[in-house]
């Protein structure tokens, strides 16, 4: 009889405990959100009207980092942020064409230089809060282009290296929505109209500068005024305060455990509606599990556990056969935007110790043009797609992947696997064959070493294939497998390094976006970044172009220009394409209006799928 | 040292280890001769293709012929009454017996070109899994034996002489190898790796990392072997010598290493097989021997991929079956070793 004694002042503690935490917790954060009656301007998008209430289930591949876009660097957090925040334009999913989002229009001034966008009417933020032109102003001038100021002076601190005045809060995207390093004009004409005025002609800029997310001024105000913008929105506000992410977008963050699950909730005040009227989105909620290993988020799939997948193309033959059981379909989108190629250190330059970067013997054979096309030549490019990739990629020949059809230039010169011509092409350029050696004219054994990450099998295996038709043509390559940022400093710092095999994800809307690859002073010019003035004749010809294509409107003229890089790139090799894999996206069949197409994927009308509530 | 090895033979696992053993380093000598195809040959029309069946056809012996059926499986079927021909000490490709004699013959090739004779199936671009394990078997093999040559040699050098002379000597030498064992050898090796990865190729590597493990590893021997000396120290024959005026060296070299001798054998019979599974570990992880070299451990390594499970190319695991059946055999040799020389500690 004295245990249950013992044991009660306890257990009232322990309820006391529960109780008390229960209380601290805080109240669902959406239950008392006002919600604002749709207003005439919503978009009523153009799919079979569905039912509210399902749960989506997915994963990503890593944790996020931030949720303040003017921080944000990684793909996770920027997945993250793309649900809540929405710009003025965004890109036609299935023609590639430049649409209203949170603008309704705009107009463009005969000489280029003035974008006005006309807001959609009526639209509140997610909590209640008006959306209007203030709020486009706010993002630009006070977010991206406020002055560091002297306290002593209250004049604007001037960068000694630039000669511009210190942004207060530097950030990529304020950068980047810089023209040539100056700022664009932007003011409110009315509540609902705002204009750009650019310093130059920069063609772009209705897909960059109109797809720019729009910031809440009501919210973020304040942290510009106590100057601690850059840490607002962080992962404490994330796991703490939730509410205060206040967005545009079809859904906001309800809750976020790190290392663990980001959870979405549906906004009640969005923009879109249905045709019977019904405001999107349908979905409930979306819970994303954090899963590092994308190996395992593909088994996770496979066993039915998640909606949607991004699955690697090598996966795709076992995972198929769970289709029938778990009921899902795996989306075949066609070659991808990612790449993966080769390149020689073309960078002339020498260490601070004087030793060149690349010995001068083997600068002289990267540097020229016929090793490189010969290299190309004997890359067995469909073997890799038929063998490494069973069959689940395409081979690549230029800059740009099929994929991005309204910048891809079909018609490049194309390096077959040949290793007949490569032999010719080397035997042109003075190599010749000792024994089974391929020796210069001045008698060097040809040889390399090429590295690539070491985590990535597909690539290993790729620089494998690439190893052993080099020796085809008795060139021997040393392998060399390490890891990812110890390739990026030895090619973008120390420049200590042969050839390296790596790949580009993500091909850019805009041939634009890839000017600091290709134009000859460019941070990622691979081969030779940062050039002071171009190397070569066809790297000046190249920045011409780009530039060019910066500046120039009609889309014609800056197609025609794109396709010129595209075969110089091509004719002079400084970057051996192999392949590009396909992309497949598996999804739970129960999920309705399902529309994919080869540039948006397969969730890009997210706000309109639905499915029977679970 | 005859009578240990005939004693060794006398037993019945003394002899299936023994000849195991024999049998997998003949493999590694002859690499060139038993491997099929050269190392990194690859066919990329024949990826993960199954083990190919050699039987008996038309009075001679031949494998069957495999057709791709799907490429994205990749899935390959027999081709029922098609046959090709492979004949044992026929002419292939080029290779140097021994290191030294260059030869054209193998033990079994198939005689046309179009014949795919994958004893143990092909990996993910279609290189022989069997050669590659032949030729593997070399690195597997003689990482041993480096290492515990290394390990041995300095232990028996600081434990013996600290053990024998004592004092001063002893106590710097015990804290030093104190020092040692305190290193946590896998960080250790990750620096290493990271930093030295640019200057060596990876084969070079390879033995720089084994010899940096042994040079951290001697530590443990050392201890055991200086007790054993200090012992020996105190033994009557030890002390009669040193009476009758024999330099230290000469009481080292006649009367306490042979005494030794027992240990060092079994010790080193019985840490080998650490080495073959550290170079598993360490090229499982990445660090060891990389591409295009080959060793069981990296060829493991390349197994770990999901869809070799799931698509159930078990031929790819036969690299953890070889290192299985070589630790299991040294570990035998040195469980019928111990008992050999130290016949009051009998298990059996």
């Amino acid at each position: 009889m004295r245990q249950p004694a013992f044991f009660f002042p306890g257990f009232v503690c322990f309820l006391c405990l529960l109780l008390s935490a229960a209380c601290s917790r805080p109240p669902s954060p959406l239950a008392e959100l006002p919600v604002v009656p749709l207003s005439e301007d919503a978009e009523t998008v153009p799919f079979p009207p569905g039912q509210h209430g399902a749960l989506f289930v997915s994963t990503m591949p890593g944790d996020i980092a931030t949720l303040n876009p003017l921080i944000s660097e990684d793909a996770s957090s920027g997945a993250a942020i793309s649900r809540f925040l929405e710009g003025l334009t965004t890109l036609d999913p299935e023609t590639g064409e430049i649409i209203p989002r949170l603008a309704r229009s705009w107009d463009i001034s005969p000489d280029g230089l003035q974008f006005t966008f006309h807001l959609r009417r009526g639209l509140v933020w997610s909590d209640g809060h008006p959306f209007t032109s203030a709020d486009v102003v706010f993002t630009w001038r006070d977010a991206f282009y406020t002055k560091q100021l002297d306290p002593a002076t209250g004049q604007p601190v001037i960068d000694p290296s630039t000669g511009r005045p210190r942004l207060r809060f530097p950030s990529r995207p304020a950068f980047f929505q810089m023209i040539e390093g100056e700022e664009v004009q932007v003011e409110a004409l009315d509540e609902h109209t705002v204009r750009f005025t650019l310093p130059q002609v920069y063609a772009p800029f209705l897909l960059f500068g109109g797809g720019q997310d729009i910031l809440p001024r009501h919210i973020l105000e304040r942290h510009v005024a106590d100057g601690t913008l850059l840490d607002a929105w962080s992962i404490n506000t994330a796991i703490h305060r939730p509410r205060e992410l206040v967005g545009m977008g079809a859904f906001l963050l309800e809750s976020y455990r790190p290392g663990e699950r980001v959870v979405f909730r549906r906004n009640p005040n969005y923009w879109r509606r249905d045709s019977e009227g019904q405001r999107l989105p349908y979905i409930e909620r979306i819970i994303t599990r954090i899963v590092g290993d994308s190996n395992a988020s593909n088994v996770a799939f496979a066993q039915g556990l998640t909606d949607a997948e991004g699955l690697q193309p090598d996966n795709i033959t076992w995972i198929s056969r769970a289709a029938a059981t778990h009921d899902f379909t795996i989306h075949e989108l066609g070659p991808s935007n990612s790449t993966s190629f080769v390149w020689f250190n073309l960078n002339p330059g020498s260490s601070p110790e004087g030793r060149p970067f690349v010995a001068p013997h083997k600068m002289r054979w990267f540097s020229d043009v016929r090793f490189r096309q010969a290299v190309s030549y004997a890359v067995n490019r469909q073997g890799v797609v038929d063998g490494v990739f069973a069959g689940r990629a395409t081979a690549l020949h230029g800059y740009v992947t099929p994929k991005n059809r309204n910048w891809h230039n079909p018609d490049v010169r194309r390096f077959d696997y040949d290793p007949a011509r490569a032999r010719a092409l080397l035997a042109e350029a003075g190599f010749v064959m000792r024994g089974n050696r391929l020796h210069d004219a001045q008698g060097n054994p040809v040889e390399f070493s090429l590295m690539t990450n070491n985590n990535n099998n597909l690539r290993t295996e790729m620089a494998t294939v690439f190893a052993e038709n080099m020796a085809a043509l008795g060139i021997r390559v040393e392998l060399q497998f390490i890891d990812f940022n110890t390739i990026i400093r030895r090619t973008s710092e120390s420049f200590n390094y042969e050839a390296a095999l790596l790949g580009l994800a993500g091909g850019a809307p805009d041939p634009y976006a890839s000017k600091d690859i290709l134009m000859s002073d460019g941070r990622l010019h691979f081969w030779n970044p940062q050039q002071a003035s171009p190397a070569t004749e066809w790297e000046a010809r190249i920045d011409e172009l780009m530039r060019l294509i910066g500046r120039e409107l009609d889309n014609d003229k800056r197609r025609a220009a794109f396709f010129e890089v595209q075969e110089i790139m091509a004719e002079q090799q400084p970057l051996i394409f192999l392949v590009t894999p396909n992309e497949y996206v598996g999804l739970r069949n129960r999920w309705q209006n399902v529309q994919p197409t080869p540039l948006g994927g397969v969730l890009w009308n997210f706000d309109a799928l639905w499915a029977r509530p679970n | 040292m005859k009578s240990i090895f005939r004693e060794v033979l006398r037993r019945r696992l003394g002899q299936i280890s023994l000849f195991t053993r024999l049998a997998l380093y003949l493999t590694a000598l002859f690499a060139g001769f038993l491997a099929t195809q050269p190392v990194n040959q690859q066919n990329l029309d024949a990826t993960f293709h199954p083990p190919t069946r050699v039987t008996w056809h038309d009075g001679g012996l031949a494998v069957r012929a495999y057709r791709l059926v799907d490429r994205s499986g990749p899935h390959y079927e027999v081709i029922p009454g098609e046959f090709h021909r492979v004949r044992l000490f026929a002419p292939g490709f080029d290779y140097k017996l021994l290191g030294l004699v260059p030869m054209k013959r193998h033990l079994l090739q198939a005689e046309s070109p179009e014949a795919r004779l994958y004893l143990l199936g092909s990996d993910s671009t279609g290189r022989c899994v069997f050669s590659r394990l032949v030729y593997g078997s070399r690195v597997s093999l003689t990482i041993g034996l480096i290492g515990i040559t290394i390990t041995l040699f300095l232990g028996l050098l600081v434990g013996g002489l600290s053990g024998y002379f004592g004092g001063r000597i002893d106590f710097f030498a015990m804290r030093g190898v104190e020092f040692l064992m305190a290193i946590p050898s896998l960080y250790l090796l990750l620096a290493l790796r990271s930093v030295l990865a640019p200057r060596f190729s990876s084969d070079q590597m390879f033995i720089v990392i084994v010899i940096i493990l042994s040079l951290i590893g001697w530590a443990g021997a050392a201890r055991v072997l200086r007790g054993m000396s200090l012992s020996l120290r105190r033994r009557q024959f030890v002390l009669a010598a040193e009476s009758m005026g024999q330099s230290p060296l000469r009481i080292l070299r006649l009367h306490i290493l042979p005494n030794l001798a027992s240990y060092l054998l079994v010790a080193a019979t019985l840490s080998i097989p650490g080495y073959i599974l550290g170079e598993a570990a360490l090229s499982f992880l990445g660090l060891g021997i990389a591409e295009p070299a080959s060793s069981w451990g990296l060829m493991l390594s390349q197994a770990q991929n999901i869809k070799i499970f799931m698509l159930n190319f078990w031929w790819l695991l036969t690299p953890g079956a070889a290192i299985f059946v070589t630790v299991i055999a040294f570990n035998l040799l040195g469980d019928v070793l111990r008992d050999v020389v130290d016949p009051r500690m009998k298990t059996q």
